[in-house]
């Protein structure tokens, strides 16, 4: 038996190794004492900015800079193709990695999560894994102009807001980026570089001539260079390389022949010193500017040469364009590689400079950089080949780079989409998953693609690809609101995607499903659907639908009176979704606080429930989620019922009335304005209600809100007399809750039941069924279900109380009566106990309560600990407990402390 | 302690989704034995032809050996001595599977530990968050396709015209007892068992 390992450093993988080596510093360049001693000065700050024009000498300054700091310091070479969040985040993890090994092991599989709130879940990662490292450390990023991503502008923002102290963060950029820099500089946190800062002086142009060409200018010559070039370096650097070709005496009548600003005249330089190279070199040099990073083999492939590698060495050594990465990696200076471009575009024909960069895509394939074999095939056009090389990166577990693979199929002629819809769906995907995915423009746009790709599979009738076709229909219906055609997707998603496929297409149709199963009451089957579609995500580290599944959940779980499981589950994710300022965290937080509150409103925890649906219901409006404002509104004005503010509770709903759409929600707060309007005495506008539902007839309810009507029904009969009427329809209401699993449900109708039995006075009746509610509830704690009833239940409660047996359920009873009483329903704590505590035994009470001894409790009281021990046994006895433990809860459950 | 039994014969299909952890274990036995310490429910039933047992929290699952069983749980999962077949094992944690015989998918959040005689299908993948301990007896004409922390590799045995992907967040490891073919230096090494707590065969003692 073996084990097969891979060997550390020894596996190939998609990064590009070379952005992260600074630029090599040549010795005879210029020092800049003074730049390096303002930049060692603000290491005490967060963040460094050197923001100038191209060839102001900002990254030569850096790079020459970190040679001579002790500190760990990470580079990273930034390009345009970085504008993707997961692939800038990989980059910058990965040159993070030159602090310590370990930096990485816990982001990167959050790289390759489909998650939406990357702008902070990232940075916290990074910034949590480089406090644990021993700094201090300076990570460079060079070229941050290149990155156009507003996501990545938002999350390095983020880093430098909670920037460990041990990281020092340097940014280069042509120019100032989004980020927040007028708040850094008034709290003293940003050291800034600027092009005036940059420029060399009159001593330092000297000292560049000698040491770069060994030219001993005069003075009068260096005053005559600055005045043109403004100490510009670039241009300096390649007058330096014009002069070497010419005589002492020609310096300043070629200083006379530049003109105009810095690109005009650096063109004409590049262009000079490009027709001083011999013609094989200025060849090579065309044929390879378009390279973003060079090696020998790869300038072989697009020149059809031989000797690339040395050639580029000669031409590191002669200090022309090329800056060394090291490993044999070079990369042509950006502005001088641009004012090549720029020229070569002129020289050079379509068909071979097409040619050249096909030439590199297949090289870029055979070294394992599909990306960029992709990029390039896209540059020369090469459109067959690049839809071959995405298909490729499809299968083989693209990473979650959605922003490069939405520019790369953008860039291919829509023609060929039909023929991929591999591509097609994953651009459809890409399309879908943006920020924009609430807004109506997006369906169309998603449509578009997902529609090319199911008619190819059609015909192939390939229909597991055809189930996640419909399960992103069902993900692009439910953000636009359309909820009966997201379920009816995501039933045909889990018909089609077999069990045996379980991936995350799958998982979000089975969310889809348990919600709609949850609407429906059939909890049963919501749990079975919630289950499983939380350990698909939990299984594929899919924080937001693990989230999302669990949520749904703990409203099952609360649904089936399982109260402490929903609060167990809630609270569990709401440490996941603190502090988030993502829109999917918020709106999460939102619903999350709606569940706890619930949760807490079931116990009669009326303060904590109040706080979270106040919580929630301002999340609602925040977001615009109407959804979530009515679900908090109904639940605050269900609180402010129960604590007697009858009119604050409906006038919050009649506000709300006016928001809700038409339509499920509208009826829903309908049909509470009547139950809260019953419960509080209002008939007029339970008569309303009556009206209303009957002009409604015809339409189609939820089975919830059915479900909730009939119960409504039901009390109104009792209240007019004629609880006969109600009981049918109770009885099929509560055995169709049973057997679906809702126990919340089957609850309320039992209590109703049991009313309607004790009006009838059928005792036996009621009380049976009390008793079997009673054991349901009491596990749990399940209170508001039993005060909301009132006095009705209240006097069925009473009249049962001689007849039961189990000591639990007494106490629980008792203590609901005393709720009652407490809410005005019903007799006070005293009636709740048929033998009420004295003063004397209620001081031992609550000085037990306290945790004291009996000792302590007859000290306190100055009396013996015998007549404190007599006391405890008739408190006992009239609680109906036999422990200090139980005697406590007692004492708590009916208001007695 | 709460248990539910239910009589299903030698080789029934049996579905297990817990919203903790699991522990199913193949035993001699006709029936499906679920028990629980949690309160969060616990039921096991018959759902046309095939078992489902489901747990609020965790639970420990008995079945005979012959099942063939589906596990879905939102924390760990240990899946022992199932003889037949395990069609799925999703699991939000930890995942070890020891002595089964045929395994066709399997995926978890943290560490796999995989211990059986085959992978079923032409192509399969095996998905973990955190590390990967992998033994499969038979990897005959199999291509391994290696994803872990530190990049991917690759190995081959025989025809290669089956594929066995393992993608793991932290190591990757491969436990076999056939040779791979042509296995460069670059992509792996080959380390001979670590015989140093196992007793010497030889030994008299």
């Amino acid at each position: 038996m073996r084990e097969i390992r891979r060997p550390a450093g020894a596996a190939h993988d998609l990064f590009l190794r070379t952005k992260l080596i600074p630029p090599r510093s040549h010795d005879n360049l210029v020092a800049r004492g003074a730049l390096w001693a303002r930049l060692n000065a603000g290491l005490d700050s967060k963040l460094t900015l050197i923001s100038a024009p191209a060839g102001s000498g900002k990254t030569t300054l850096i790079s020459q800079w970190l040679a001579t700091r002790s500190e760990p310091a990470a580079w990273l070479s930034l390009e345009t193709s970085d504008s993707d969040p997961v692939r800038f985040w990989r980059y910058v993890v990965a040159a993070c990695e030159s602090f310590d090994a370990d930096v990485g092991r816990n982001i990167y599989p959050l790289l390759e999560r489909p998650q939406r709130d990357l702008a902070e879940v990232i940075p916290t990662a990074l910034i949590n894994a480089l406090a644990q490292a021993n700094g201090p450390f300076i990570l460079a990023l060079d070229d941050y102009h290149t990155i156009t991503s507003q996501v990545i502008h938002d999350s390095l923002a983020y880093l430098i807001d909670h920037l460990p102290p041990s990281l020092h963060l340097i940014l280069i950029t042509r120019h100032d980026p989004p980020l927040p820099l007028a708040r850094l500089r008034a709290r003293d946190n940003l050291n800034e570089f600027r092009n005036d800062d940059l420029r060399l002086s009159r001593a330092e142009i000297g000292r560049f001539f000698e040491q770069s060409v060994h030219l001993s200018l005069p003075g009068e010559t260096i005053d005559h260079l600055e005045t043109r070039t403004e100490g510009w370096c670039a241009g300096l650097r390649l007058i330096a390389l014009a002069l070497l070709r010419r005589e002492p005496q020609e310096v300043e009548s070629f200083l006379e022949s530049l003109g105009g600003t810095h690109r005009p005249i650096l063109d004409y330089l590049v262009t000079d010193v490009l027709f001083a190279q011999p013609a094989e070199i200025q060849a090579f040099l065309l044929q390879t500017c378009f390279l973003k990073r060079l090696t020998g083999s790869l300038c072989d492939v697009v020149t059809g040469s031989a000797n690339s590698a040395e050639r580029l060495e000669e031409l590191e050594a002669a200090n022309v364009f090329l800056v060394a990465l090291g490993g044999g990696w070079y990369r042509y200076h950006p502005l001088f590689a641009e004012a090549m471009q720029h020229y070569a575009q002129r020289q050079l024909n379509d068909a071979d400079h097409h040619a050249q960069l096909e030439r590199a895509s297949t090289w870029y394939e055979q070294h394992g950089f599909l990306a960029e074999a992709v990029d390039a095939a896209l540059d020369a056009r090469a459109f067959s080949r690049a839809a071959a090389l995405i298909e490729h990166l499809l299968a083989d577990d693209f990473p979650n780079e959605l922003v490069t693979l939405r520019g790369w199929i953008e860039r291919l002629p829509e023609a060929i989409l039909p023929d991929h819809p591999e591509i097609a769906f994953a651009y459809a995907a890409a399309l879908l998953f943006t920020p924009e995915r609430h807004l109506r423009p997006t369906l169309a746009a998603v449509d578009r693609p997902l529609r090319m790709a199911e008619r190819r599979w059609e015909a192939e009738e390939n229909h597991e690809q055809l189930g996640r076709v419909a399960s992103l229909r069902a993900m692009t219906s439910m953000w636009q609101g359309d909820m009966p055609e997201a379920y009816h997707f995501a039933h045909e998603a889990l018909r089609l995607i077999p069990e045996s496929s379980p991936d995350l297409w799958r998982s979000s149709a089975l969310i889809l499903a348990s919600r709609e199963a949850l609407d429906a009451g059939q909890l049963n089957a919501a749990q079975r659907f919630a289950l499983e579609a939380r350990a698909l995500n939990e299984a594929a580290r899919n924080p937001d639908g693990t989230r999302a599944a669990t949520i749904i959940h703990g409203t099952i779980c609360y649904e089936q009176g399982q109260l402490h499981q929903a609060f167990h589950l809630l609270q569990q994710i709401l440490t996941q979704v603190q502090g988030g300022n993502q829109y999917e965290a918020i709106s999460d937080r939102g619903y999350i606080f709606w569940g706890l509150g619930l949760v807490e409103f079931e116990w009669n925890d009326l303060e904590a429930a109040h706080q979270h649906a106040a919580d929630a219901a301002r999340i609602g409006k925040q977001i615009a989620d109407i959804h979530l404002e009515v679900l908090a509104t109904i639940l605050l004005a269900r609180i402010e019922h129960a604590q007697g503010r009858n009119k604050q509770a409906q006038h919050l709903l009649e506000a709300l009335v006016s928001a809700a759409p038409p339509g499920d929600l509208l009826w829903s707060i309908q049909i509470w304005q009547a139950q809260l309007a019953l419960a509080g005495g209002n008939l007029p506008l339970v008569e309303l209600w009556r009206a209303r539902r009957a002009w409604r007839q015809g339409t189609a309810l939820s089975p919830a809100l059915t479900a909730q009507e009939t119960l409504l029904m039901a009390r109104l009969q009792m209240l007019e007399g004629r609880p006969e009427l109600a009981l049918d329809d109770l009885e099929q209401c509560r055995a169709e809750a049973h057997a679906a699993g809702w126990t919340r449900a089957e609850l309320e109708a039992s209590l109703l039941i049991v009313q309607a039995h004790h009006l009838l006075g059928d005792a036996e009746s009621a009380r049976s069924l009390l008793n079997r509610a009673l054991a349901l509830a009491q596990p749990e704690n399940i209170r508001r279900l039993f005060l909301d009833e009132g006095e009705p239940l209240a006097a069925a409660i009473h009249a049962a109380l001689p007849e039961m047996t189990d000591k639990r359920l007494l106490t629980f009873a008792r203590a609901l009566l005393v709720d009652l009483a407490q809410t005005g329903h019903h007799a006070g704590s005293a009636d709740a106990l048929p033998d009420p505590l004295s003063a004397q035994e209620q001081r031992v009470l609550r000085l037990l309560a306290a945790g004291l001894s009996n000792g302590e409790i007859a000290q306190e009281l100055v009396v013996s600990t015998n007549t404190i021990k007599s006391q405890l046994k008739s408190i006992y006895r009239k609680l109906n407990v036999s422990s200090r433990e139980e005697a406590r809860e007692a004492a708590h459950d009916f208001h007695l402390l | 302690m709460t248990t539910r039994t239910i009589i299903v014969g030698e080789n029934p299909t049996v579905i297990v989704r817990a919203g903790g952890s699991a522990r199913i274990e193949g035993a001699d036995t006709d029936r499906v034995t679920a028990s629980t310490e949690s309160r969060w429910g616990l039921k096991v039933e018959r759902r046309g032809d095939r078992i489902e047992v489901e747990a609020g929290g965790s639970c420990t699952v008995h079945v005979p050996f012959a099942s063939e069983i589906s596990v879905y749980t939102g924390k760990d999962a240990e899946i022992l001595d199932i003889r037949n077949r395990i069609a799925i094992a999703s699991v939000g944690g930890h995942l070890t599977i020891e002595r089964a015989q045929r395994l066709a998918h399997a995926q978890c959040g943290r560490s796999m530990t995989i211990d059986c005689q085959e992978f079923e299908a032409d192509r399969v993948k095996f998905e973990a968050g955190g590390n990967i301990r992998c033994h499969i007896a038979n990897l005959v004409d199999t291509r391994v396709m290696i994803q872990d922390l530190g990049g991917k590799w690759e190995l081959g045995f025989g025809s290669k015209r089956r594929t066995l992907q393992l993608k793991g967040g932290g190591d990757v490891t491969l436990v076999t007892g056939q040779t791979p073919d042509e296995l460069p230096e670059v992509f792996g090494q080959i380390e001979g068992p670590d015989h140093s707590e196992q007793p010497d065969p030889n030994s008299q003692e």
